[in-house]
Order: C-alpha cells, then structure tokens, then sequence
C-alpha cells in the first residue's frame, strides 16, 4: 500500500522563502558544491551530467524522469538552480530532496541553542543561551565559564577528561553547596533527596536531529536535545540509609550507589556519541593534562580533518610496516634464538612481535611532529595554537569547538595571530570560546559576548535597547572592567577616580586594584547602564556621585537601585556643596587644603575657583600627597 | 519494522544480501521498539510524569476494570512499565493533547515509513498508522491478511478488523483516498494446485496465479494413506507440518503451521489434526472456519508437492491418491 501524495504535482513550483538573498559570491557556489555529492547519494533514478573536468558531476532529476541538461558553457551558479526549481513544476518529493540539499534545511546549522546545568562543580544552576555562530564567554576567574564548557563537553560525549564518565565519577562533580545544603537538611532531620547533576543541552530544531527529539527536559521545550544525569540509584536505597545514618560524619556523597543517565528529549538512551550528530572538538588550553593525554588528544583532532581514504591509507600503512617488522631478517633471527629456550621459561614457543590488538592501531603509534619535533615536546603555547587550528580545520559540517582561554601560554602576538585565524576560519561553525582577554573579546567581537557570573549568563541582547546601543559603541574594555571586577566603584568623573582610589589607599594601606577593587569612571549620564548590568549580574557595585544640589533628584534616578544589596549608591546630603570639590574644602578646611596644594589662597571662595578650574590637577595633588588630608564620609562609606 | 524479532532478522539478512552494511539512513525495528521509542516516550509526560522503562507484556487485556481517568494505572504497570496492549492508545492520547506533535516529529524522523506482516496489527495499532496517514507521512504497509496469525495486542478496540478482516480497515483507506490498496496476485512459490487450496479457504478472496511452473515429477496436492507414509517419506523427503504438537506425527520430526511462517519447502506432508480431517473429508470449511490463517499458512509452504496423511478419500480440489 502506498501514499497517492507521491505523484501530486504542485502547482507553483517552489516556494523560496526562508532563503535569505545573500550577495556574496562565494556563497553561491561554495553551497553549490556542496550540495552534489549529496543530492548524488539521495536521488534514485538519475542522469549524469558532466560540465567540465574539474567540476564534480552535476545531477538533476525530476519524478516523471525529465532530465532538464545543464548548459555547460556557465558556472553552476546556486541562483541558476533556484531559477530552475522555481520554475519547472516538479513532484513533492524532489522540492523536499533540492530544499534540504539546498535551502532551508541546508542553510539552518546543527548547534546549540540553550544550556542548562545544575549541580556541576562551581554551577549550582547555569541557564546560558548560546548564539548559532560565535560565543566569547567572559566573567571572573572561579565563576564556571570552564566548567561550562567541560559541562557541554560532558553531555556531548559521556566523557570526562577522554574517559567515559562512569570511571570518573567522584564526588567533588557535585556542587559543594547542594552537598552541604543535603547534609545540612539531614542534620537537621529533614531530609531531601540527595543532590543530583544534570546537564541539558538544547538543538536548534532541525530534521537531522529529529531523532533526539521530545519534550523530556527542563522547560518542557519540543526541540532536540540531550540530557545528561548522574543521580542517585534507588536501587541502593537501604546503603544510602546506612551510610547517611550519622549524618555528622559525613562530607562527601557516596557516588558508588549513583547512576549515569545519557538521554536524548526523546528519552531514549544514547548509545555512543556518534549518535548525536554535533561533534564537539574541546581545547582546554589551561590544562594540558599529560604528553601521552595530549598527543592522543591531538591525533583525534587530526583524526578529524583527514579524509576516509587518507585514514584507511594510514591504518594500512601502518599495518604493513608491522608486517615488514616480522620478516626483517634480524627480527626473524631473534625469533628463531628465542624458539631454542622453548623450555627453559615456558613449555609454548616464545616470540617477538609487535602489538597487533584492536588497541594498537595507528592512532596509539603515531605521534604527530611539528617540524620534526614531537607535539608533546613543543611549547605549551605551540601546541594550543596547533589544536585550536586542528579544530578549525576538522571537516565535519555540524562542529562545535569549544575553546578554553585561548590566550594561555601564549605571546602577544602569537595570540594575535592565532585569533586571526579563529576569525577567518570560523565559517558557520558553532564557536564557544571562554577568555580573560579584552584584546580577544574586542578583537572577535563584542555583539557575541555572553556575560557570565554565577551560573547566570547575560548577552547584550537583554539589555533595554539603549543600554545595548550605548555598550555597543563602547569599546569592549570598560564592559569588561565590570564583569571582571570582584567589586566595582563608579565615579564620576578622572579626578573623583583619583580622590577614591586615595581613599582606598589611606584606609587599606593598598591600591583598589590589588584586592579586586575596580574604580571606573563613567560619565554620570551612564551610570545607570552600568547599573542594569550590574543587577543582571549580580554585582557588587558602589556609586560615588555628587548631589548637584538637589538630593531629591539623586534619589529619583536611583531609586530602582536603592533596595538591591549588591548595589550602594553614595553620596553626601547636605546641597550647599553640589560637587566633590566643595566636599573636601568642607571637611578639611582652608588650610589643609593649602598644604596639599602647596600654596596659599585669599579666601574660601578663591580656592574653590582654583580646585574648580584645575580639577584634574587638583587631585592628582591629593593624590600624591603626603600631607594629612580627611576623606569625605560619603567616599569613605564607598570604599570601606 | 515488523512485529515480530525473527522478521526483523530476516528483513536484516535481506538487506546484507544485497549490500556490505545496513545504510545508516535505513533504521530497521520491530514494531514496538517503533512505537516505545519513536512515538510514546518522547511526548510522554502530557500523559504520565515518569519515564517509560519498557513493556509489560499483556497476554490478553490488560487490567480491563480500571478506568481510562486512572492514567497511571490504565496504561501502566508499577508507574514505569506500559502496558503492551495500551500503547498504542498511550500514543493517540499523547497526539491529541499534544495538538499533533507526536507525528510533526515522526514527519521530520523519516522519510519513507514501512511496515511488514501488517495482518498482525491490531487494535489502537490501526489508529496509530491512521494518523502516520493523515501526517501526510509516506507509508508502505505490506502483508498478507490470510495468514493473520499472531496479533500485536487484544484490545477491545477495532476488533471488527481483527485478523483477517483487517483488510476491510484497508478498504475503507482506500475509499475516502488515504491510501491506495493494490494486490498482489501471483506467488513464486507454490504451483497453481498448491496455490488453488490455499485460495480455497478465501473463496471471497481474488485467486492467486502461479509463477513457478516447474515439473518434477510428483507435483500437485496429494492424499497418502497412514500404511503409505514410511515410504512416502523414505521416496520424497517431504517436511512434516502439523497445527500444533497435539497432534501425533508418527514421531517423525514436525514443525507446528504457525512456525512455519514465512518459510518454503520443496515438499510437506500435513498430518491433519481432527477437525483437519472432517474438512478434507467433506471440504466444508465449517470444520477449520477458526483456523482459516493457520491452515492457510500450512498448506501454502511447498513448491512442488503438499500431501496429506488421510484414510479415505478425500473432497478438496486437485487431490489425487498417492500410491506407489
């Protein structure tokens, strides 16, 4: 019995839409070649066309078996094939073919749109949306930007550290505070179910993933997905009462009575990792493990960008060298001594030979060289560049790489180059890269950033429209400042930036940035963009502004901001002195000031003209200063 | 995919005859591996809030007084294990209130759907390929309603098309356009008498013509007498077929019909059980109207020659008497 819809013909021909008119010319024809061999592997009952030797064999075929020819005198342009498409009236099942082969379907890439982690390390819970093509991961040391690669790693491959996960389990995967919230719960004998790990990745929905397909996750989304569980057994439910019977005694979980679940949103097992057609490449640069780790690592990403063939060739190659190892007279001269001890250390004949096992293929005795040095001798830096590069150069069409501060281990200019290279060699490939570096943030684009700091993620994006505009235009150094920064001050303005980090000095004997203490000057009109990250965020940020003899508007403007903890905006009451100058002359009087000036005034009103009108000198003097000078309350209350 | 494991072999071997690996992008799966993983787990927590493990297999029907609003144990053995018979309800229920994702993901899945043995579908199966239909996905279903044997479930649902009526299912798809029914009416297997009883069980059924011609001299449908059978078997070799082990074989090495689906002889020789024997007496198919799939099945596994061990004569058409 078969569906009648096959032969139905369609009146309009092909409908072009969600094909976006591109201009680059490269796109034409690169898709166009691409689209060949596959069009060649799906479509039956076909004819050959050839349109010149260095050309693949085009292919063109419709149901009723009318072969439209292809004029060979013209490049095969991919706008040439949607003219044809569009214009003959073909069967269903061919629209469908030359759509996936080459529009939709073909335009729209495997990657990953959502993560969703909880209890993994230092990710007590981490919700990140990732963009299709490039991510720069940026946030404070410790705040789980490796751990979210390593998380998306993990639920890629069901492996940890190029080992299957269920050999490395311990228990410090768990999140040490949803350990302690557990013993903490059972302490007090109200006890919860014990901490579980899970680790959700979200699909762009595409029919290549169809498989992996459901509403089997977190947000009850109907994409493709896979999740990835290490939970408690209940099969080990009485052990587990035994084991939490004292629950004083207890610090760690007991891992062995946990399970490793592998679905996809289907809820069906993954069986191996081939399963899932994204393929991650992950170069954890700040951790290079061991050389023979290292090596290994690299010859599977070479692994990668070699063909079929060349793959077959090296195998066969290699087997045959060991074959030629045998029938070396000398080796064959060993074997024939070692056949007369028969007897004295075994009663079976004893030989040499090479390890001929599955697990001595030519992967385990190759070992790449880099001009005729061996990998894991080369530098750290060189050997990062090289598996960064590797990556980028692997053939696989759905790839995701996962980067890990690039700029290890690296020079100044080795990076520049290296990011060089990223950008060029991206094309439309998934890129998730975590970095320290403004000049690499800047440098690949600060539109990709994705904000990260406790498990919380932030792209530009959610920011009010003219919040995102403003940081946009704003080189990426000072956004960065904040995110970096354990505790942010902002001022006003270059001389309120010297008079707090004076003040900082004066009360803790060191200069802000040696304790994490970001003092940024901002123009006061931006404050409140800085602020709406900040919440976002949560950061802890301290605002130094002046009153501008009007404290109700102060109030106003911060008002949103007054009630949230991590966020103290300071400032001083009293009107009659609207800026920081009056401010200082207030609280340390003429002749104090005098003194660190280093000369003298006629009146109050002289000097406060003079700080004034040189303001940035000013400060520098209070700045340098080691003359006695007080801190006005308002700055003190900032910076202690 | 097809009900049964060992069919599910076969069609796998097939393949292997005809090519070094299975094609990635062929899936080969027995019918509920197909509805398990494909269709009930993926929308499954619209219905139920725990994953479904696997099968609970149900001989009959299964826990038939609990009521459908009792979900978790209507479909359900111990939370986690459906009930094999409630599945593919399971699945119709999942695609109602999931407002038809269920087969919006089936559709992106595959291209090209086929089910094999499809006489064995019963019950919410039919439903199930109903809405695969309505999908607009490509289906092929193929099979052979006369030798409806084995059935996937019991259920109470469509039982009208139960068995061999399952083709009456098919009419009706054919009438209102959801797919087209198309018969095949030739066999490579048996001769034209061999084929001629076999159609003798469906007399409403169109005949079937014989594609294999070939004489070997002892061709045809034959009656051997119990005093003959040493001999018969000693001269030709036949396989002995019965319909179950109730029957006495003579102690000779038997294989029950319902085995031999599937499978092709040269020669068979039946050893009819009682009711077996009052129909090739008097040809009335009163006596085997329960057995019509199984008798169907038996009597169609030999090319050349099928014989029966009777006393007496017999009324079926085309039986001559063997004797030496």
């Amino acid at each position: 019995m078969r569906r009648s819809s096959d032969a139905a013909v369609p009146s309009g021909g092909l409908s072009l839409t969600g094909l976006k008119p591109r201009q680059n010319k490269a796109f034409w024809n690169c898709q166009l070649e691409a689209f060949v061999p596959l069009h060649w592997t799906t479509v039956e009952p076909c004819k050959q066309h050839r349109y010149g030797q260095n050309h693949p064999p085009l292919i063109f075929m419709c149901g009723s078996n009318r072969v439209v020819p292809y004029a060979p005198k013209h490049a095969p342009t991919l706008a040439w094939l949607y003219l044809w498409m569009a214009s003959a009236a073909l069967p269903h099942r061919v629209i469908s073919l030359l759509n996936r082969a080459t529009g939709k379907e073909r335009g729209r890439l495997l990657y990953i749109s959502r993560v969703i982690v909880n209890n993994y390390r230092c990710l007590k819970t981490a919700d990140v949306e990732l963009n299709p093509g490039l991510n720069i991961i940026v946030g404070n040391n410790e705040c789980g930007k490796s751990t979210l690669l390593e998380a998306i790693d993990l639920a890629l491959t069901c492996q940890l550290n190029g080992r299957p996960i269920q050999t490395e389990l311990h228990p410090h995967l768990f999140n040490s505070e949803a350990v302690a919230d557990y013993i903490n719960a059972l302490i007090a004998k109200s006890p919860i179910a014990p901490p579980a790990i899970l680790i959700e990745l979200y699909f762009e929905d595409h029919s290549a993933l169809a498989k992996l397909k459901g509403i089997n996750n977190t947000v009850k989304a109907d994409l493709p997905g896979v999740s990835l569980a290490i939970e408690f057994n209940p099969e080990y439910g009485d052990e587990l009462a035994n084991y939490v019977a004292n629950p004083l005694l207890i610090r760690t979980l007991p891992i062995e009575y946990y399970k490793v679940s592998w679905r996809s949103f289907a809820e069906n097992p993954i069986a191996t990792a081939r399963s899932i057609p994204i393929k991650p490449s992950f170069i954890d640069a700040s951790t290079i493990r061991n050389n023979a780790a290292a090596s290994r690592y690299v010859v599977d990403l070479m692994k990668d960008s070699l063909s079929k063939d060349q793959k077959v060739d090296l195998a066969l190659s290699y087997r045959m060298m060991k074959d030629a190892f045998l029938d070396n007279d000398k080796v064959r001269g060993v074997n024939e001594a070692l056949a007369r001890k028969k007897g004295d250390i075994t009663e079976k004949s004893l030989s040499v030979s090479l390890d001929t096992t599955s697990r001595a293929s030519w992967e385990v005795g190759v070992i790449p060289h880099l001009d005729d040095v061996p990998l894991m001798l080369v530098g750290k830096g060189e050997q990062n560049s090289i598996k960064i590069k590797l990556a980028l150069e692997s053939s696989a069409d759905s790839h995701l790489i996962l980067i890990e501060e690039a700029e290890n281990h690296l020079s100044f200019s080795n990076l520049n180059t290296l990011i060089n290279h990223i950008a060029e060699r991206r094309g439309t490939r998934q890129l998730v890269i975590t970095t320290h570096s403004s000049f690499v943030l800047n440098k690949l684009g600060v539109d990709s950033v994705i904000l990260f700091h406790r498990g919380r993620a932030i792209t530009l994006k959610e920011l009010k429209k003219d919040t995102q505009d403003y940081f946009m235009r704003l080189p990426g150094h000072d956004t960065l400042r904040l995110i970096l920064s354990e505790r942010a001050i902002l001022v006003e303005g270059p001389s309120d930036e010297l008079i707090v980090q004076a003040a900082y000095r004066k009360l803790h004997g060191k200069m802000p940035l040696e304790a994490g203490v970001d003092v940024i000057s901002v123009n006061s009109l931006a404050f409140k963009r800085f602020l709406e990250i900040a919440v976002l965020l949560d950061l802890t940020v301290a605002v130094v502004t002046d009153n501008d003899a009007d404290i109700a508007a102060v109030a106003r403007k911060y008002q949103d901001y007054m009630s949230k903890s991590n966020i103290r905006i300071h400032y001083d009451a009293d009107e009659k002195c609207r800026t920081l100058e009056p401010q200082l002359l207030k609280v340390n009087g003429r002749p104090a000031i005098e003194r660190v000036l280093g000369r003298t005034f006629a009146s109050d009103t002289d000097l406060l003209d003079h700080m004034q009108s040189n303001k940035a000198d000013t400060a520098l003097k209070f700045f340098t200063t080691q003359e006695a000078w007080t801190v006005p309350g308002y700055i003190l209350d900032a910076v202690g | 995919m097809t009900y049964t494991q060992n069919n599910t072999k076969e069609i796998e071997r097939k393949f292997y005859g005809h090519t070094t690996a299975i094609p990635s992008r062929i899936e080969i799966m027995t019918w509920f591996t197909f509805l398990l993983r494909e269709l009930a787990r993926p929308y499954r927590r619209v219905m139920h809030d725990e994953r479904i493990e696997g099968f609970r297999w149900a001989e009959g029907r299964s826990v038939p007084y609990v009521p459908e609003t009792n979900t978790a144990a209507h479909y359900f053995a111990g939370g986690e294990f459906i009930y094999s018979d409630k599945v593919s309800k399971f699945i119709c229920e999942c695609e109602r209130l999931t407002g038809g994702a269920v087969m919006r993901r089936l559709a992106q899945r595959f291209d090209h759907v086929f089910v094999d043995e499809i006489q064995d579908m019963a019950g919410y199966d039919l439903d199930v390929l109903e809405l695969i239909l309505k999908a607009g996905i490509k289906l092929s279903l193929v099979g052979d309603h006369r030798q409806a044997t084995l059935r996937t479930n019991y259920s109470k649902k469509n039982s009208a098309y139960a068995g061999t009526n399952i083709i009456k299912k098919f009419h009706e798809w054919h009438n209102s356009g959801l797919a087209t029914l198309s018969y095949e009416q030739h066999t490579h297997r048996c001769n034209q008498d061999i084929a001629d009883l076999g159609d003798s069980f469906f007399p409403n059924e169109p005949r079937t013509r014989s594609l294999n011609d070939s004489v070997t001299g002892h061709d045809g449908v034959f009656i051997v007498p119990p005093s003959q059978v040493v001999t018969y078997v000693d001269r030709f070799k036949p396989q002995v077929l019965r319909l179950d082990k109730r029957t006495p074989c003579d102690g000779f090495p038997a294989m029950n019909f319902g085995e031999s689906k599937g499978l092709t002889f040269d020669r068979v020789l039946i050893f009819p059980h009682g009711l077996g024997k009052k129909w090739l007496g008097t040809g009335n198919l009163i006596h085997v109207e329960k057995l019509l799939p199984k008798m169907y099945v038996g009597v169609t596994r030999a090319r050349f020659s099928l014989a029966f061990v009777l006393d007496g004569d017999a009324s079926i058409p085309h039986a001559q008497t063997y004797s030496q």
